[in-house]
């Protein structure tokens, strides 16, 4: 896998837990038994992600998490699972696609490929 | 009409591969490593599972005590909900409330979106069955992973 993808990946999934913290479902977490209580750590994890990342990725990353909540979109049989949209037969065929940092057309999320 | 939610079933994402009944790990680290391992996805991946169930740790340790321990994390790299389960006999220190080393791991990997949003129904099931110390106990003592999928499906059942 791409380093940059896989970045990428890490910043999203990050971001997702941090955001699950301030939603309903940390609440039902924490009665399920669970602590939640250190997230200056997590927090610092995603800055050092943040570091690594390339300036235009990130930048990038930004724009569509802003816009949707998540950057990242698996792809299964050649469809994008963040719009649900059928991706260009050449971007489909291509080989070693998780070795490269490709985005959906339709809805610019970065994608990650289930199949390669 | 949306399509029913099927009942949540834990034995079925569960398979003989996926279960570790003595695992060889002595510490937090090696432990977590040691279960992802043990999820049938390709090996870029689970370096990636491995760092957000890391990251997740960081939040507040998973070990929710009496022996019991379920990392859990969601990532885009995973197609689909997956279980695993471990047992030390020996015990590892995983930080947990109890400060007691835990015995019975049960680590829940699943993509941030699901057809039927299972991930923390599966949690719950997976609190309440290991709430029940003869469930516990008989966790322990079970012999190979056929035999630990029907005791899942036993008092689930």
């Amino acid at each position: 896998m791409h380093k940059q993808l896989e970045l990428v990946i890490l910043l999203n999934d990050l971001e997702l837990t941090l955001k699950e913290l301030t939603e309903d479902e940390s609440k039902l977490e924490e009665k399920m038994g669970f602590k939640l209580s250190k997230k200056q750590q997590i927090e610092n994890t995603r800055s050092e992600i943040i570091k690594q990342l390339d300036p235009t990725v990130h930048y990038a990353f930004e724009k569509v998490w802003k816009r949707y909540g998540k950057a990242v979109a698996s792809v299964r049989k050649g469809i994008c699972y963040g719009c649900f949209e059928s991706l260009p037969t050449q971007t489909v065929s291509r080989k070693g696609k998780n070795e490269q940092v490709t985005s959906c057309p339709h809805c610019g999320k970065f994608l990650y490929w289930l199949e390669d | 009409m949306p399509p029913p939610k099927p009942e949540v079933r834990i034995s079925q994402f569960f398979s003989p591969e996926s279960i570790q009944l003595s695992l060889r790990s002595r510490t937090k680290k090696h432990v977590l490593s040691e279960l992802v391992s043990l999820l049938p996805v390709e090996t870029a991946s689970k370096s990636v599972i491995l760092e957000i169930l890391r990251g997740r740790e960081e939040l507040g340790s998973t070990g929710i005590g009496k022996g019991v321990a379920i990392p859990h994390c969601r990532s885009a790299v995973l197609p689909d909900l997956m279980l695993v389960f471990g047992r030390s006999k020996r015990g590892i220190d995983f930080g947990s409330v109890d400060s007691k080393p835990v015995h019975l791991f049960f680590l829940i990997a699943s993509p941030p979106i699901e057809v039927f949003n299972m991930y923390h129904p599966v949690l719950g099931k997976i609190v309440e069955i290991v709430r029940d110390k003869k469930t516990r106990e008989r966790l322990m003592e079970v012999e190979d992973g056929p035999a630990f999928i029907k005791l899942i499906g036993e008092v689930l059942a």
